[in-house]
């Protein structure tokens, strides 16, 4: 019994570990390489991209446009 | 001599909803951002962060992706940490009126204006990903660019306010004193 759950173990918790970016195992340096490459910058800038034009767009909307400030009748 | 202090009664002028708003459509950002990422990047699985670039056929690549994605919902993170302290600083504002129908339509408008934008740069312009991955560009990129247009209607529809949904903090304080 004990063998088993041992078993289960190795195979639910062992291998996700084994591909982890700074797990020091073959996938987890093709992980590393495969992060870390000559497009590096690239995806930094493309995946983060939105987010300044969403600042700008709210910030558009905290300062400047619409009619946010009127009397109440 | 009479000493001279501020009425209860009286209200600040002009009132304002648009801290209010601001900070409604920034929580709206963050968290459809956090949606997008929860609903398609991890429950239906169907594209991650750079899934057109690094498609999803090897652990390596799956831990790539994963990778991206945390940088994404770190900065959707960031954003709805800022719609948290916007909302905070808009409800202790004297001068800022408290519509629920209002804020609730500027989260709507903030999810739907991340859709629009995600959606243009990053299925249309750059092609990093798209809603689903294996069909390449297609309808549902249209669809969740769609999504987003209408959140914005909506959003706006609600956000306007109507005579019974005004309240700033002053005046519950007066209706409290009565």
């Amino acid at each position: 019994m004990p063998r088993v759950i041992l078993c289960i173990m190795a195979m639910t918790m062992a291998a996700p570990a084994l591909a982890c970016p700074i797990c020091d195992t073959a996938t987890g340096q093709q992980v590393r390489s495969g992060i870390v490459d000559s497009h590096f910058a690239f995806n930094v800038v493309a995946t983060l991209l939105p987010f300044p034009i969403l600042i700008a767009i709210a910030a558009f909307i905290h300062f400047g446009g619409g009619g946010g400030r009127r009397s109440i009748p | 001599m009479t000493e001279i202090t501020a009425s209860p009664r009286t209200p600040p002028s002009p009132r304002t909803l648009r801290p209010l708003v601001s900070a409604g459509v920034v929580l709206g950002m963050g968290m459809g951002g956090f949606l997008d990422g929860i609903l398609f990047h991890q429950l239906l699985q169907t594209h991650n962060m750079l899934s057109a670039r690094r498609p999803k056929d090897s652990i390596a690549n799956i831990e790539i992706n994963m990778f991206w994605d945390g940088l994404f919902h770190s900065a959707t993170w960031l954003l709805t940490a800022a719609g948290i302290a916007m909302l905070w600083h808009a409800l202790r504002r004297d001068d800022v009126r408290h519509c629920g129908a209002s804020f609730i339509g500027a989260t709507l408008a903030g999810w739907g204006i991340f859709n629009l934008v995600e959606g243009v740069i990053d299925h249309f312009l750059l092609n990093i990903h798209h809603v689903v991955e294996r069909l390449g560009q297609s309808v549902w990129d249209w669809a969740y660019l769609a999504s987003g247009v209408v959140l914005i209607g909506v959003g706006i529809a609600l956000i306007r306010p109507g005579p019974r949904r005004i309240a700033t903090r002053s005046d519950r304080l007066i209706h409290d004193q009565e």
